[in-house]
């Protein structure tokens, strides 16, 4: 079989481009760097936010804590419970038990686990719920010299055995998570036994959660604060916009760099009159000027995009990813492992992929019809002969 | 403003297109001013080459333009309805543009109007050994360079201040039309059967031109493609009106629901994209027709290819109308036959 | 009329009356089809504006030239580069991309208009066979002596089959056999009924007698040699 004939036109720009192997690779690399560091920060972003959503979206719609004078007081679990249970539109009321507690190497989140629905351990193995003396490890805590012992102090001492470890896809959540049992939590916490921290409610239609705050409120005999979902992804939206923001800033040397990128692609067009010269002598017509000059542009910038939003794409959402912990969050020992999900990056990219190779094609267009106006007298001036 | 990609998309595209027609403008105003045919003097030869830049920046612009219309069309009927609240096509997206939603449309269709007369010309200027037509031409793009302007303005202001948050009432909108029983039936005062012996009157009437046109010995002269302009201009008013008021109820299969845009859902299987293609085709070509016959006529030279290019116009407007009236009608033949009536008796 | 024609060329330089230098005045002649013509002249006479004029690459200030019967020097300049596809130019300094390899320089005209490379890169070495610079096929235009040099010039000219080839100074630095060689290439352009125009005040062009016509070329004026 014969193989298909490419045209001889992108042949020759592609020729062109690899006779100067210095330039292109110049351009290329800071179109495909361009697209790197943008494309990273807007994914991680994008990302992190989705995720952040994604996983409130598992949480309970609506969150009651004590109050008293002093504030944050623990409540009864049994009778919290049941005084929820009795709101109308109320499905699901649970107490929970949790609280930061000091390790060996810094703070951990101490939560009581009583149920046995967990994910399966890091090494896949079924993970059971910690009896009284066993703590189940977050992909990042550290248990200290002794893998063995686990020591934690907050209102009391306590050692514990580690028995597992989370798997490493939990760890935006569950990084420096310890599972206890509640008997050991509340005595670690200085709770009395069966009081709890708060009481997560699940309602029957979210969208009622604020319409039955009041009601839920004066089903206790105690003042309440209570949070809605709603809230919790509002203050988290907020927070991850303000650093979305700060990613901006890291767009300015971005959009300085395509500046100069584009001003290199209208240097290297325009400068090169006296070929275009020689060329019109030739019998090239200016529209085949510029359409060489287009090819070529086309021969950098696609790769190069597609090789800088194949690396933002890789930086962020290769599974268990870890740099942004330590790099963007300064969390400086065990940063997570991030497992990010990659909604909607497709279509961030190509946007992304369009604001910087579109640019640079329309200076290349552009400055490519200013070169192309040459006329073969430009290649005479100067020489005065044939 | 919304960072929506398909917003991005017709903002950036408008961008080009303008850029490449300012370059272009630039040289049109030289080439108005010192265009001197034949002459051996550097800047002469100089403005040669840049009209030809010139022209290559217009086409690539008139493109850029011309997807950046099709892009916020699509927009305007089919992804912006699910960012504003209460709007279920593209009645309810331009209520909530205030206004500066349709006066874009209506100056990107001066523009592209302008620009695809321009196309016509210089496809027959590039014949032209001497560039007969560039003066002409460069008059036209200056023309057309306002309209852009302002359909680019009106485009980001639309864009911009699209509100996505007021909820607007598409059915409102439609349905603010009925009025009294004596007046229902009627649209700017003429009645729903006058506006449809419009629609088919204006395409026999337009069968015929074209035909003449077609067949004509020299196209050029005479008052054919005048004739042409005028009456597919009118024509596809009168179209677009037949449409909503009558034929469109055998697509929705509801009365009274005077909408041209929700021709254009998926629910109607997008039929309003070839109706309105069709309709700005024969427009576009009849009155670029009408262009290119005044400005071979002011050159007083023969002009080769001018005829061609009249006669491939006048049959581009014939296909128009018969694409049109075939997807318009065979709703309406098909409800008769298989019920036996028309819709509304 | 076949061939190239001007009529009452006329070519000045500078805009200004002080600064105006005429080059060519009142030049007529006829350079037919399937004949050779010679221009020769001393340095500065105009041969290489005179050929500019013919080649489509400067438009003259008065007259006119007529290829094929066409006026081709009023066209304007993208009709003069659509013309001067028929057309192979050989520059009196050869006019070569250095980076390029000299298969890539003779094939360079055609590149845009051809379907394939391999065809194109064919033909290239058939016409540098001619000119006995197979072995100088994938050789960097920058390494050339000028007599090479000038050789690839003459051979991208000939690559499209012109029907018009204008050369200037063709057997400039050849030795005597690669002189004879470019006289036979164009002689055998000439054969094939192109008009061939050769400007040259090597002794050996003009004592060789290949020239149907000879045309002399003083002050600006063209008269019968």
């Amino acid at each position: 079989m014969k193989p298909p004939h490419l045209n001889p036109l992108l042949l020759w720009a592609a020729r062109d481009v690899i006779r100067r192997p210095w330039p292109t690779l110049l351009m290329a690399a800071a179109l495909a760097l361009l697209l790197t560091v943008s494309g990273t920060a807007l994914l991680f972003s994008q990302g992190l936010s989705q995720t952040a959503r994604r996983l409130l979206a598992h949480g309970p719609d609506l969150v009651v804590r004590r109050l008293n004078a002093g504030g944050w007081a623990p409540l009864p679990a049994a009778e919290a419970v049941a005084a929820a249970r009795r709101v109308p539109g109320v499905t699901h009321a649970q107490a929970r038990v949790w609280g930061v507690a000091a390790g060996l190497v810094g703070p951990l989140m101490v939560i009581a686990r009583a149920d046995a629905a967990l994910p399966p351990a890091a090494d896949g193995k079924p993970l059971a719920a910690p009896r009284p003396g066993e703590a189940l490890l977050g992909p990042g805590v550290d248990p200290g010299p002794d893998p063995q012992r686990l020591p934690l102090t907050a209102a009391a001492a306590l050692e514990l055995r580690p028995v597992g470890r989370l798997p490493a896809e939990s760890a935006l959540l569950g990084q420096d998570v310890v599972l206890v049992h509640p008997d050991d939590a509340r005595r670690l916490l200085g709770l009395p036994p069966g009081a709890a921290v708060d009481l997560a409610v699940d309602v029957f239609h979210a969208d009622e959660a604020a319409a039955i705050q009041p009601e839920l409120a004066a089903a206790f005999p105690w003042p309440v604060r209570i949070t809605a979902r709603s809230e919790a992804v509002g203050l988290y939206s907020g927070g991850l916009a303000r650093r979305g923001g700060l990613m901006l800033i890291a767009g300015i040397p971005a959009v300085l760099a395509l500046v100069l990128v584009v001003a290199g692609a209208v240097r290297e067009a325009v400068g090169q009159r006296r070929a275009v010269g020689l060329l019109k002598a030739l019998g090239w017509t200016t529209g085949e000027v510029v359409r060489l000059q287009v090819c070529r542009a086309l021969l950098i910038a696609l790769p190069a995009a597609c090789l800088g939003m194949l690396a933002a794409y890789t930086l962020v959402f290769r599974p268990g990813v870890s740099w942004p912990g330590s790099l963007l969050f300064g969390w400086r020992t065990a940063p997570p492992r991030l497992f990010l999900d990659p909604a909607g990056a497709f279509l961030t990219l190509l946007e992304l992929g369009a604001l910087v190779v579109g640019p640079y094609l329309a200076a290349v267009l552009l400055s490519s019809l200013q070169g192309a106006a040459a006329d073969p007298q430009d290649l005479l001036k100067g020489e005065g002969l044939l | 403003m919304i960072w929506h990609p398909l917003v991005l998309a017709v903002v950036g595209l408008d961008l080009l297109g303008l850029l490449a027609l300012l370059f272009a403008a630039a040289t049109a105003l030289q080439v108005l001013l010192h265009w001197a045919p034949g002459s051996a003097a550097a800047a002469q030869i100089a403005l040669e080459r840049r009209a030809e830049t010139a022209e290559l920046a217009v086409r690539c612009g008139f493109w850029a333009i011309l997807g950046a219309s099709l892009v916020l069309v699509v927009g305007i009927t089919n992804v912006l309805p699910e960012l504003v609240p209460g709007a279920m096509c593209g009645t309810g997206v331009l209520q909530a543009t205030a206004g500066s939603g349709a006066r874009a449309l209506g100056f990107r269709f001066g523009a592209l109007m302008l620009l695809y007369g321009w196309r016509m010309l210089e496809t027959v200027n590039r014949r032209q050994p001497q560039g007969t037509l560039t003066v002409p031409a460069a008059r036209l793009l200056l023309l057309a360079l306002p309209l852009a302007l302002l359909a680019a303005g009106d485009t980001l202001q639309a864009l911009a201040g699209l509100d996505v948050l007021q909820p607007v009432d598409c059915c409102a909108v439609v349905y603010d039309q009925f009025r009294p029983p004596e007046l229902s039936g009627r649209a700017a005062g003429l009645s729903d059967e006058l506006w449809l012996g419009l629609f088919g009157g204006g395409a026999f009437l337009l069968g015929v031109l074209a035909v003449s046109l077609v067949r004509a010995s020299d196209p050029v002269r005479g008052r054919w493609p005048g004739a042409l302009a005028a009456a597919s201009l009118l024509w596809a008013g009168a179209a677009a009106v037949a449409l909503v008021r009558v034929l469109a109820a055998y697509t929705y299969q509801v009365l009274h629901h005077y909408c041209p845009w929700c021709l254009f859902l998926p629910e109607h299987r997008f039929v309003g994209f070839p109706l309105f293609g069709a309709l700005l085709l024969a427009s576009l070509e009849g009155s670029g027709v009408w262009m290119l016959a005044l400005a071979a006529r002011r050159c007083g030279l023969p002009l080769p290819g001018a005829a061609f290019r009249v006669r491939a116009g006048a049959r581009r407007v014939a296909w128009a109308v018969a694409v049109f009236s075939l997807l318009a009608v065979a709703p309406a033949l098909w409800w008769r036959w298989r019920f036996g009536v028309w819709i509304g008796g | 009329m076949d061939g190239l024609v001007t009529r009452h060329l006329g070519l000045v330089f500078g805009a200004t009356p002080g600064s105006a230098r005429t080059v060519l005045q009142d030049v007529s002649a006829v350079f037919p089809r399937g004949a050779l013509a010679l221009v020769t002249g001393a340095t500065g006479a105009g041969k290489s504006s005179l050929l500019s004029l013919l080649a489509g690459l400067l438009r003259p200030t008065a007259g006119e030239v007529l290829a094929d019967g066409a006026p081709v020097s009023r066209w304007g300049a993208a009709h003069r580069d659509r013309w001067r596809r028929r057309v192979g130019i050989v520059f009196q300094s050869a006019n070569l991309f250095s980076e390029l390899s000299v298969l890539e320089n003779v094939i360079l005209p055609l590149v845009p208009r051809s379907r394939s490379l391999a065809a194109l890169r064919a033909a290239g070495r058939e016409v540098l066979a001619e000119l006995t610079l197979t072995d100088l096929a994938g050789a960097q235009a920058a390494q050339l002596s000028g007599g090479e040099r000038q050789r690839t010039a003459l051979a991208r000219a000939l690559v499209g089959r012109p029907d018009f080839l204008i050369a200037d100074e063709p057997t400039a630095h050849q030795d005597p056999e690669n002189a004879a060689r470019v006289l036979q290439a164009l002689a055998a352009c000439r054969a094939r009924g192109a008009v061939v125009v050769v400007a040259a005040h090597d002794p050996r062009v003009v004592g060789a007698g290949v020239a149907d016509r000879h045309w002399q070329l003083a002050a600006g004026r063209l008269e019968a040699g």
